[in-house]
């Protein structure tokens, strides 16, 4: 049972055999996996096809790679939230996190979907370190979008905004 | 799904709110700016509600208002911490004024203003903020008295609103009368969570108990059973709070105190509570389960059908609970009558009554009280007396009360003033007055107070000015708020002449209320400390602060006829305690009084800050015989009668633990403004600077 694998099949139609161990990472699949194992009881080793339809295959390769890599980890469980707001990125997550705004953009959404906690945290971390403390004009040019507003609207937000200034 | 250029910032709303997770509002205010888009995310994110809920709602808020629109609680949230700004603003002001008339002033002023209560979350975590810091002591002082005064102002207005009503239908449980009583609690914030804390783990045992149980549980077992638990679940919380040292000393029972009616102490465990209490509270547990009971003067009521007339007696004391039968409780009322017809008529039913009378009588014995019933056992007879509370006030005077205090509250840190408790029962006296004055049934109560004796004896309670002054001189526009004008038209007039007094008398009384003599001029030769100097008392091992001192001309030397005056200085050290020990155990823990002492020098070491000609390293020499002079208040004197401390003694080492002990002291901002780590001493407030001018 310990070497039982599952086939994940990318939204392009890769497919990707991992052990079930690594692919129950995601609580999505997980979930997957024991509605499929209540319908049928016998046990025979069938062959598990799990389609992760929102998801490309460079995308669900990364996230691979980083559950296989978290195999054993032990995260803080998911309604201890005050734990899961102060433990910084892990060390080794944030030199996987570094990869083009594409690619952490996906790799977020990906996590969101297939409902791995750990990993939406750590990209959420890292996005939450890249406004942290600058203008909003800096993070313009991070995100590449344009001011819209008129100076008039800027103006009336500043006003709103006042409360935080001195903090 | 993969086209080029995606941003971030396309992520869905969902992503955002876990992003948000992570960043502080006030990086939300700065996405805000960077387009509409972002506007609108900010804006509807449920961030704000778990932030509020946070920032307000768990703190015990009375702002209950539904919110239902998706940008509500931004709304919400951005205006609240606008009016928090512009309050914090205003009263950073009012602090750094030079001027304490204005600061008087503006205090008022932000006191009568309805909106207040808004501010008290904010107050309670400005009170709470890491122990002062080192900074701003007089910031934490007002604030911290600010705070306590709107929560006596629920007290207030919780006597005024049940004592002067027409219609006494409204019902409250009585737990939760005494829950509004004991805002009056000086240590209401530190106390508050205790209170769900144990209902929780008591109805958690209760249950853990019930559900397994092979037998089902009668009404009245249940309620034997949640008393049980009460007194296991209150103890443990308090004996986890002390030491083995402590457990030693708290054996021996404790006189029935004050304490004993404020609901927090006794879910705290720091008190043992009146029965009247212990009957509420286990009544409020049992209505909970939806077991139907009621409390009566003595004994819980319990509605149980297996019981002898449908109904059996729970009596809750101490650290016991009893069942009695109605066959127990006919007797005891033959007996003993009920503690009306004992009180209005002052008679007793020797041989007992005919049965009808008894019927009566235990009819009456067990009937609810109400809580009118409550204000006046708590405020009118059946209190411990003023004397046997003074012998426990009297201990005050002894050094080693500060162990008896930790050991008594380990958690609040301090008592319930007496001066003030008393206050308050004038206060309640009054408006008891007040309602008979407007119903004109002038039924005589049994302790009949003429309207305008009442209203002197509120007016001219002897402590009140010097309660009030220093830590609840806030309480006055409240006061003002709630005062019954049936009886006394020319409310507006005393408030105003009352706050003038205040006023004016504020640096006067802050002398006589700490023994403090303003510098006179004179520099004495013999003087090592100034004012703000950490000073340790060789022979009760504490440290403390020189708030002031005064040089006696040392009369032996002038008889010796040796000619040159010397003097013997005392100084008013404002001590430390027991690092458990927050506040001091002044008259109300928020309190001053008792917390400064004058100790002659010849006790004390210290070391020398900048600026002193003498110098002086840690070292004190021999002074010569001292002789203790009297000024009057004797309660904060101490005499010193040891023999010149010959040869030298070495500062032990002042580190930062002392220093941030001494500065965890509640009224402290009073003094001092801040600590001055280069110097090593306390730099004076205004208000002292203005009694010493050459600091």
């Amino acid at each position: 049972m310990s070497e039982a694998t599952v086939t994940l099949i990318s939204s392009d139609k890769q497919k990707f055999q991992v052990s079930k161990k690594v692919a129950e990472k995601s609580v999505l699949i997980k979930n997957l996996i024991s509605d499929m194992n209540q319908d049928d009881d016998d046990d025979d080793e069938e062959e598990m096809n799990i389609p992760v339809p929102n998801v490309r295959a460079a995308v669900l390769q990364k996230v691979i790679e980083w559950a296989e890599h978290h195999k054993d980890t032990n995260f803080p469980d998911v309604d201890d939230e005050d734990t899961r707001k102060s433990t910084p990125v892990d060390e080794w997550d944030k030199k996987f996190l570094e990869v083009d705004q594409e690619m952490l953009y996906e790799i977020i959404l990906a996590a969101n979907y297939m409902n791995i906690r750990p990993l939406l945290d750590a990209g959420c971390k890292i996005v939450a370190e890249m406004i942290r403390g600058k203008s909003p004009d800096e993070i313009r040019k991070i995100f590449n979008i344009d001011n819209d507003f008129t100076p008039e609207e800027e103006a009336a937000i500043k006003r709103e905004n006042e409360w935080a200034e001195d903090r | 799904m993969a086209q080029s250029g995606v941003s971030i910032a396309q992520l869905p709303q969902d992503v955002w709110n876990e992003i948000f997770q992570f960043v502080c509002p006030a990086t939300m205010c700065c996405l805000r700016l960077v387009s509409k888009e972002f506007d609108l995310v900010v804006k509807t994110s449920r961030i704000w509600r778990q932030w509020s809920v946070a920032r307000w709602f768990t703190i015990h808020d009375i702002d209950k208002r539904a919110l239902t629109g998706v940008d509500d609680f931004f709304y919400y949230y951005t205006h609240r911490r606008t009016k928090e700004r512009r309050f914090l603003s205003d009263l950073t002001h009012s602090i750094n004024n030079l001027n304490i008339d204005a600061t008087f002033d503006q205090l008022w002023r932000i006191l009568e203003d309805e909106n207040i209560y808004d501010m008290i979350p904010l107050l309670f975590n400005l009170s709470r903020a890491s122990p002062t810091g080192l900074e701003g002591f007089p910031r934490k002082h007002i604030i911290l008295n600010l705070l306590r005064s709107l929560r006596s102002n629920v007290g207030f207005q919780f006597i005024h609103h049940h004592t002067l009503q027409h219609d006494n239908t409204m019902t409250i449980p009585l737990e939760e009368c005494f829950f509004k009583l004991s805002y009056f609690d000086p240590c209401f914030d530190v106390l508050l969570p205790y209170r769900n804390l144990v209902i929780d783990e008591v109805l958690r045992l209760y249950h853990d108990i019930v559900d397994n149980a092979t037998m089902p549980y009668s009404h009245t077992h249940s309620v034997v059973l949640l008393g049980t638990l009460l007194f296991k679940v209150k103890e443990k919380n308090y004996t986890s709070k002390l030491s083995a040292n402590h457990l030693k000393v708290i054996v021996q029972p404790s006189p029935p105190s004050l304490e004993d009616n404020f609901l927090l102490r006794v879910y705290s465990g720091e008190t043992r509570g009146s029965t009247i209490l212990l009957n509420s509270i286990v009544a409020r547990l049992a209505n909970k389960l939806g077991i139907p009971c009621h409390v009566s003067r003595t004994v819980i009521v319990v509605n149980d059908s297996m019981a002898e007339n449908g109904r059996s007696m729970v009596f809750v004391n101490k650290r016991n609970v009893q069942v009695f039968t109605n066959a127990q409780i006919a007797q005891h009322v033959r007996h003993h009558g009920t503690h009306r017809t004992r009180r209005i008529r002052g008679m007793r039913m020797v041989g007992g009554g005919g049965a009808s009378m008894v019927e009566s009588l235990v009819k009456e014995y067990l009937a609810p009280l109400s809580v009118q019933d409550v204000l006046s056992y708590v405020f009118d007879f059946k209190f411990p007396s003023v004397t046997e509370l003074s012998s426990l006030a009297n201990r005050r005077d002894d050094v080693r009360v500060r162990e008896m205090y930790e050991t008594l509250f380990p958690i609040s840190g301090s008592e319930v003033s007496r001066d003030r408790f008393e206050y308050i029962s004038a206060y309640y006296k009054l408006m008891v007055v007040a309602k008979e004055t407007s119903t004109s049934t002038s039924t005589s109560r049994n302790d009949p107070l003429s309207a305008s004796e009442s209203l002197e004896r509120v007016r001219a309670h002897e402590k009140l000015v010097d309660d009030l002054k220093f830590s609840y001189f806030t309480d006055l526009p409240f006061i003002k708020r709630y005062w019954p004008l049936e009886i006394d038209p020319h409310q507006q007039e005393y408030f105003q002449r009352f706050a003038e007094q205040l006023k004016q008398e504020y640096c006067d009384l802050f002398l006589k209320h700490f023994n403090i003599h303003p510098d006179t001029g004179g520099y004495p030769k013999s003087r090592r400390f100034q004012v703000g100097d950490v000073v340790y008392h060789q022979r009760w091992s504490t440290y403390g602060i020189v708030v002031g001192w005064k040089a006696v001309p040392n009369y032996s030397a002038v008889l010796d006829g040796t000619g040159e005056t010397t003097y013997t200085v005392f100084y008013n050290v404002y001590s430390s305690g027991g690092a458990s020990f927050v506040g001091s155990m002044g008259n109300d823990g928020g309190g001053i009084g008792g917390s400064v002492s004058v100790y002659a020098q010849a006790g004390l070491v210290g070391r020398r800050g900048r600026g002193n000609e003498n110098d002086y390293d840690g070292v004190v020499e021999g002074i010569g015989e001292l002789y203790f002079v009297g000024s009057g208040d004797d309660d904060d004197e101490e005499e010193e009668e040891e023999d010149g401390l010959v040869g030298s003694m070495i500062l032990p080492e002042i580190d930062g633990s002392i220093i941030k002990d001494l500065c965890s002291h509640e009224s402290i901002g009073l003094f001092f403004e801040r600590y001055d780590d280069t110097s090593g001493r306390f730099i004076a407030t205004k208000l002292l600077k203005k009694l010493y001018p050459n600091l």
